[in-house]
């Protein structure tokens, strides 16, 4: 029960700051809630609708996003995508987690577990 | 209920937590999040109350949801709780003290008295220790906002760190001044009259006299007990500050010293009146619970501090 428990807690904690990478990524093109958290989906990355949809106002407020309501088919839609400062920021978070990951992979082989 | 309803009633109290800013806005754009999800369940088929319900659960209580659009603020910064627990115990247990001294040295003709007075004391000890924790709540709050708008991160240096000192070892000018000054207040609360007529040069008006007359009962019985474990301590600080630093045993003194001076404070405060004034009498009781109150708290970290001390102390000092 414990170890179900750590395991839960230390996953979210390690999911939480993948989680606005990975919305991040999908915001290059315009996208609203529900058809990036497909995106998100098709793609491994399963978030759940009440973290990511506050996530996107959240980014939005920080002056990483623009949004834009829009009426396609169905009800009215609000569309998010990266700005510049968005897009800058975004370079910036990949490359230090590319950085990130390459010491992860090497820290975790090097321990042969 | 239909899903529409259910769904309305969820978007409502999801909105009515936002600022009136973002309201409409969030609340439109969750009605149609919410329906393209509802889509999606309900594949080839009209959405039914089951599946709005189990869709709604998924994205959590109302509460929890609005909650999520704003970054979390503290209302008491991580940093801080210990300081605000430790003053709030402090100050509640010192009313407490209080209002049972004041419960038990009431004069009162019959029970029936006694109960109304009890209630009354009780009624006020519950409203002043809403107010204080209360008025604590509101002071770190607003510290940790000024904290945030106005962080010292960027202009801390190592270098302005304090030096690194020994627990032990204490500063004799400082304990010399600390004995001095405790000296001459308890000599003053020992007699008082004499103080005023010292420093008011024999004119001290019978009021004030009458003001800080001691109770004949605390007198004879309590009074000397206090002063002897007053004095107790003082010697004891005394023979710390000639020595230069806290020691094993000095340490364990004083942890008895401290807890019998509570207990001695307790005493005095529960069994009868201090001075025969009112006034003075509820004055003094209130000194003596905050600052048996702080002794508690200090003797509290004193026990609990005994294994890192001895740990971190710099080799030879025990």
């Amino acid at each position: 029960m414990v170890e179900v428990d750590s395991f839960g807690k230390l996953e979210l904690e390690l999911r939480r700051g993948a989680i606005v990478l990975a919305a991040l990524s999908q915001l290059r093109s315009a996208q609203y809630g529900y058809s990036l958290r497909q995106a998100l989906a098709e793609r491994g990355m399963e978030i759940d609708e009440g973290t990511l949809y506050p996530l996107l106002r959240r980014l939005e407020a920080q002056g990483l996003l623009t949004s834009e309501w829009r009426i396609e088919s169905g009800p009215p839609r609000r569309y998010y995508a990266l700005n510049a400062e968005g897009r800058k920021l975004y370079q910036k978070l990949l490359k230090s987690w590319r950085r990130l990951n390459a010491v992860m992979e090497s820290l975790t082989s090097e321990g042969g577990v | 209920m239909s899903p529409q309803d259910l769904v309305e009633r969820y978007v409502q109290d999801v909105a009515r937590r936002l600022p009136h800013s973002m309201r409409n806005d969030v609340a439109t754009e969750l009605r149609s999040l919410i329906a393209d999800g509802l889509t999606e369940r309900a594949v080839g088929r009209a959405p039914n109350p089951q599946d709005a319900s189990d869709f709604l659960i998924a994205l959590g209580s109302p509460e929890s949801f609005a909650v999520r659009y704003s970054a979390p603020a503290p209302i008491i910064d991580a940093g801080d709780l210990r300081m605000f627990g430790k003053l709030s115990v402090g100050l509640v247990i010192a009313l407490g003290v209080l209002a049972l001294g004041v419960i038990s040295s009431s004069p009162h003709a019959d029970n029936d008295q006694w109960r109304v007075i009890a209630a009354s004391v009780t009624q006020d000890f519950i409203d002043a220790s809403l107010k204080v924790l209360g008025f604590l709540l509101v002071v770190f709050w607003c510290v940790g906002i000024v904290r945030r708008h106005h962080p010292h991160d960027a202009a801390w240096s190592p270098k302005s760190l304090p030096p690194a000192r020994d627990p032990d070892r204490v500063s004799r000018g400082a304990y010399i001044a600390a004995i001095t000054a405790w000296t001459i207040g308890f000599l003053v609360l020992m007699y008082p009259v004499v103080a005023f007529n010292l420093m008011l040069g024999a004119h001290v008006p019978p009021a004030l006299s009458q003001l800080f007359a001691y109770d004949e009962g605390f007198s004879q019985t309590r009074a000397p007990v206090l002063w002897a474990v007053v004095t107790a301590s003082l010697m004891l600080i005394a023979w710390v500050a000639a020595e230069g630093r806290w020691r094993k045993p000095t340490r364990q003194i004083s942890v008895a010293l401290s807890g019998i001076f509570c207990l001695v404070c307790a005493w005095v405060i529960v069994l009868g009146p201090v001075f025969t004034a009112p006034a003075t009498d509820q004055a003094m009781k209130f000194a003596l619970a905050v600052i048996a109150g702080l002794t508690i708290i200090d003797v509290w970290q004193q026990l609990r501090g005994v294994a890192p001390r001895g740990l971190n102390a710099p080799v030879g000092v025990h």
